[in-house]
């Protein structure tokens, strides 16, 4: 699983490993049942303070792709392929929409027309 | 511009420069070499030394010293003279072979079939040099132990040499992409791989287990305590996990991550992708030392590895799954931090 994070990039840098996270699961580099680096490991390697980490790891449980036990690490859940997948193309829809102009608001009303 | 032109190889497909290429003059030698030595230790003292010899010859001693069985030198003779003609033929076949192979074919084939031979024809020789101008078999001393240690000692110095006198390895199944660009300023990267050898960590999580069970309840509980340090050995090198981060590349060990040992980014000269093969490496586990022999390994099952060449020379190898990206960003990183070193 390769992580490149980007300290001149505006975007905060626990995005940015989140972000990172979720492409390693939608294309196949950590599966379900693997184990994410310990926070403090990985903080380590990036040179970023741990709970920049925890911060990311946070928001992947909130997505529903990992599991965080104190004591048991971070674990990729089953669902998690399905799960950043659809986070990837959310993404890409957002990023489409704002590049023909739609403005927040319209983008939100575009995907609730279809839910 | 085509675009197709400028992709990378897509992927591991045969090459046909990675063949083996043996010149003519080290096919001979690694033909001529061994087989003139076998014929010098083997045959050779049997026909030299035939009327001194008694014959049936001792051939096999009990354990209180005394010979308790015999040969006949014609059968010795032929014995010895059909392994030579054995080795020539593996010998030969890997001298003149074009094929390509699995790079740990040759090497192995010479090996064993030298050692084999080897064993033989040094117990010819011992045999020769025990039963010399005796009337009877049955007059053969007790076989000296340096005789022992020498029938099994020479043959694998010979093996050895044999094996080492092919050239090395065909070059890397998986040629380095093109280099990627150096981490810009303010970039960081870490890339984190693993690999599991299940057969081995079955077996070690299922002795860790019996050792506390019969802890608890066995007959002689002192022997579950045996098991345990078996199988958290065993289990330490079941499973590694490997990070490369600016500061170089970390080996951790086992399902707990520990022990770690690092290799730093100061020490590195390169990395790539090979296939380890655990014959090459001298087996499985941590093989070899790189500080003792320049070369060092952690083999956990055949296959892709991230290579790494060091400074001083020597060289690095360690199993782990689609190592390419590792071997990427640490080439990356050493490109981004190579000016600036001494």
């Amino acid at each position: 699983m390769l992580i490149q994070i980007d300290t001149t990039n505006p975007e905060p840098i626990y995005r940015q490993i989140a972000a990172q996270i979720r492409r390693a699961v939608a294309t196949g580099e950590v599966g379900p049942g693997d184990k994410l680096p310990a926070a403090r490991d990985l903080a380590a390697s990036l040179e970023v303070n741990m709970h920049t980490v925890r911060q990311a790891y946070t928001e992947l449980q909130r997505d529903g792709l990992v599991d965080v036990r104190r004591g048991r690490g971070v674990t990729v859940l089953a669902t998690a392929p399905g799960r950043a997948g659809a986070h990837t193309l959310a993404l890409a829809l957002v990023a489409e929409a704002r590049r023909h102009g739609l403005t927040n608001t319209e983008i939100l009303h575009l995907v609730e027309g279809h839910l | 511009m085509n675009p197709d032109a400028v992709k990378p190889d897509p992927g591991p497909g045969p090459d046909p420069a990675a063949g083996w290429h043996l010149s003519a003059g080290r096919g001979l030698a690694v033909v001529l070499f061994p087989a003139l030595a076998l014929v010098a230790v083997g045959p050779l003292p049997l026909l030299v030394w035939a009327d001194r010899l008694p014959d049936p010859l001792a051939s096999h001693w009990s354990g209180s010293g005394g010979p308790d069985g015999s040969m006949s030198v014609r059968a010795l003779l032929i014995m010895t003279v059909a392994v030579i003609a054995v080795a020539v033929a593996s010998t030969g076949w890997v001298a003149l072979s074009r094929r390509r192979r699995d790079p740990f074919v040759y090497p192995f084939v010479v090996f064993l079939v030298l050692v084999v031979a080897g064993i033989i024809c040094a117990a010819a020789a011992s045999m020769v040099a025990v039963n010399l101008d005796n009337a009877s078999w049955h007059d053969a001393g007790p076989l000296p132990g340096w005789h022992l240690l020498l029938v099994v000692a020479g043959p694998l110095a010979l093996a050895a040499a044999g094996a080492r006198a092919l050239p090395p390895m065909p070059p890397d199944p998986h040629p380095a992409g093109p280099a990627s660009r150096p981490l810009a300023p303010g970039e960081r990267a870490v890339w984190v791989g693993s690999l599991t050898n299940r057969w081995l960590l079955v077996p070690s999580a299922g002795l860790c287990v019996l050792g506390l069970v019969w802890l608890v309840v066995g007959p002689g509980r002192w022997i579950g305590l045996t098991f345990l340090p078996v199988g958290l050995a065993t289990s330490v090198l079941a499973t590694v996990r490997v990070t490369v981060d600016h500061r170089g590349l970390q080996v951790a060990y086992g399902p707990l991550h520990w022990p770690r040992t690092r290799i730093g980014a100061d020490q590195i000269e390169s990395a790539d992708v090979i296939d380890v093969h655990p014959t090459q490496w001298g087996g499985w586990g941590y093989r070899g030392s790189i500080r003792l022999m320049k070369r060092a390994a952690v083999v956990l099952r055949r296959g892709p590895g991230l290579h790494l060449r060091l400074r001083d020379g020597s060289e690095f190898a360690v199993t782990v799954d689609h190592p390419e990206p590792g071997a990427d960003l640490l080439n990356r990183i050493l490109a981004a931090t190579g000016p600036a070193r001494p």
